[in-house]
């Protein structure tokens, strides 16, 4: 194995760990903060697959925008009324753990019946000159979806929080 | 690959060391620029005008005793200088000190990271600089740190919506987001004496910028994170000798970044100070070296002007800095970006 091998096997193992902490973490603070170190670890494996475009607009907008965001408000309100309790008994746990396997399976179905398509060569080049052509081009009836999406998305928390300044 | 390797070694100790060993001179020169404008004399007495002052400082830091208090979260409140610093450090990979230099047969790029997109890689992680800040003040456990952070957090992401935005619009304007590019298309001249710097071509952007350096920073006028006469010290105020030391370090090394990304879009990068053409001229090896001297004069010429801010213009109150940042910086800096995209649009 050569030096490329090893740091992606510690990439994923701290994406993983990190995941892992977001999602069973006692500390609200110390689960988003978790949550940025996995948008980092997804960022270093963006680089390891060749994308240095994908790897600083995951660090800018995920690490730099968004999860600070969560800490921020995490921060703010006053997290001891919303103790994570394990006192009480559920199925909750037992269901979720049965959905994710579920889940898991069929994503590995998928990768696996796509794996040539996903392969890393049809990463788009890093040169943005190029990705950004093809943006525009080949792929632009999606992009302009997905802006419509956020415009929908911005009008809405607008809405949103309008109301409830009137009350 | 062993050649790559060394290569990036020294890149690296040039680009480390040059900005962590001007820190004990930029607060030596802070606290002279201080007593000067204050009309006081300042740290004269280490050295002649005081010049070992600042080593004085450093022993002091190193030997005094650290204080864990028994409240704070000892794992985060650990972490946090640590972080603060590095993520400090970080945007120095993406700064080009000269010109890409041919060494024997091999093309050399200053930059320790070199991609096509190193404006966006400095700013990535120039993003990332209010975590420290954030946890050092959250676990801390205590309301004014808490309080700093917070402060601070929501500043620097106010202010970082301006600088995106003048980034923008310079990025239409020169059509590239290379740094190297940029500064070489500041290289020629109007009417054969003023330079074709960015500041002639983006007065407004070049303001918002630099207002917004200012902020990111967390320097006065806006230092509302520090706020002394209502939060103590801000965020760091539970910390003691060296772990201090290292959020005083991280906020000059913001300091040195900002400035030498505003010096290289804005007055021309590291393309030769009037002077300097004619020993490269004589020594045509020496031409990255000069190039280097440029851009540390320009940026000692903007440090310079953060000591001159810091005791000219008082700090503002909270709700100013909010209004400005976002009533008045963004869309002044959306206008401006409006106005470029439509100047470049016609003029094809």
């Amino acid at each position: 194995m050569g030096l490329n091998e090893y740091i992606d096997i510690f990439l994923a193992v701290f994406t993983g760990f990190f995941s892992l902490i977001v999602v069973f973490g006692r500390n609200p603070v110390v689960c988003a903060l978790s949550l940025l170190m996995s948008f980092i670890g997804f960022a270093g494996i963006f680089f390891q697959l060749g994308s240095v475009f994908l790897t600083t607009i995951q660090v800018l907008v995920y690490a730099g925008a968004i999860a600070i965001l969560f800490i921020f408000v995490l921060m703010l309100i006053n997290t001891s009324h919303y103790k994570y309790s394990q006192t009480k008994k559920s199925i909750n746990p037992v269901l979720g753990t049965i959905f994710t396997f579920i889940l898991l399976g069929g994503f590995t179905l998928v990768i696996n019946n796509n794996i040539d398509y996903l392969n890393v060569d049809r990463l788009p080049t890093t040169s943005m000159k190029v990705l950004f052509v093809d943006l525009f081009n080949k792929y632009l009836l999606p992009f302009e979806l997905a802006t419509v999406l956020i415009l929908v998305a911005i009008v809405a928390s607008v809405v949103i929080s309008n109301k409830r300044g009137e009350k | 690959m062993q050649g790559e390797l060394i290569e990036i070694l020294l890149k690296t100790a040039v680009v480390l060391g040059v900005p962590l060993g001007v820190i004990p001179l930029i607060v030596h020169v802070e606290r002279r620029g201080a007593a000067f404008i204050q009309k006081r004399v300042g740290p004269n007495r280490v050295g002649l005008f005081g010049i070992f002052q600042p080593l004085a400082d450093v022993v002091k830091f190193l030997f005094k005793e650290e204080v864990v208090p028994a409240h704070v979260l000892k794992p985060l409140y650990i972490l946090a200088p640590i972080l603060t610093l590095v993520m400090a450090i970080l945007p120095f990979a993406g700064i080009p000190i000269c010109e890409p230099f041919m060494l024997g047969a091999r093309k050399v790029y200053p930059e320790i990271f070199r991609s096509d997109l190193g404006v966006f890689y400095v700013f990535a992680t120039t993003a990332l600089g209010s975590y420290g800040i954030l946890i050092a003040g959250w676990a801390s456990n205590n309301k004014y740190t808490l309080l700093g952070s917070i402060r601070a957090c929501a500043q620097m992401i106010s202010y970082e919506l301006s600088l995106s935005i003048t980034l923008v619009a310079l990025f239409f304007l020169y059509g590239t987001v290379d740094l190297h590019e940029i500064v070489r298309q500041q290289n020629a001249s109007f009417f054969g004496f003023l330079p074709t710097w960015g500041v002639f071509y983006q007065p407004v952007g070049c303001l918002l910028f630099l207002v917004a350096i200012f902020a990111e920073s967390n320097r006065l006028p806006f230092d509302l994170a520090e706020g002394e006469s209502e939060l103590v010290a801000g965020y760091h105020l539970e910390y003691s000798s060296m772990k201090f030391a290292l959020f005083f370090m991280a906020e000059y090394l913001h300091m040195i970044v900002l400035s030498a990304l505003f010096v290289l879009l804005f007055f021309g990068g590291y393309n030769l100070l009037p002077g300097f053409g004619l020993i490269v001229d004589m020594i045509p090896q020496s031409l990255p070296l000069f190039q280097f001297l440029s851009l540390f004069f320009k940026v000692a010429l903007m440090i310079w002007f953060f000591v001159w801010v810091r005791w000219s213009i008082p700090r503002f109150r909270y709700d100013q800095l909010m209004n400005l940042g976002w009533k008045r910086l963004l869309p002044l800096g959306i206008a401006n970006l409006m106005v470029t995209v439509l100047y470049v649009y016609w003029k094809g």
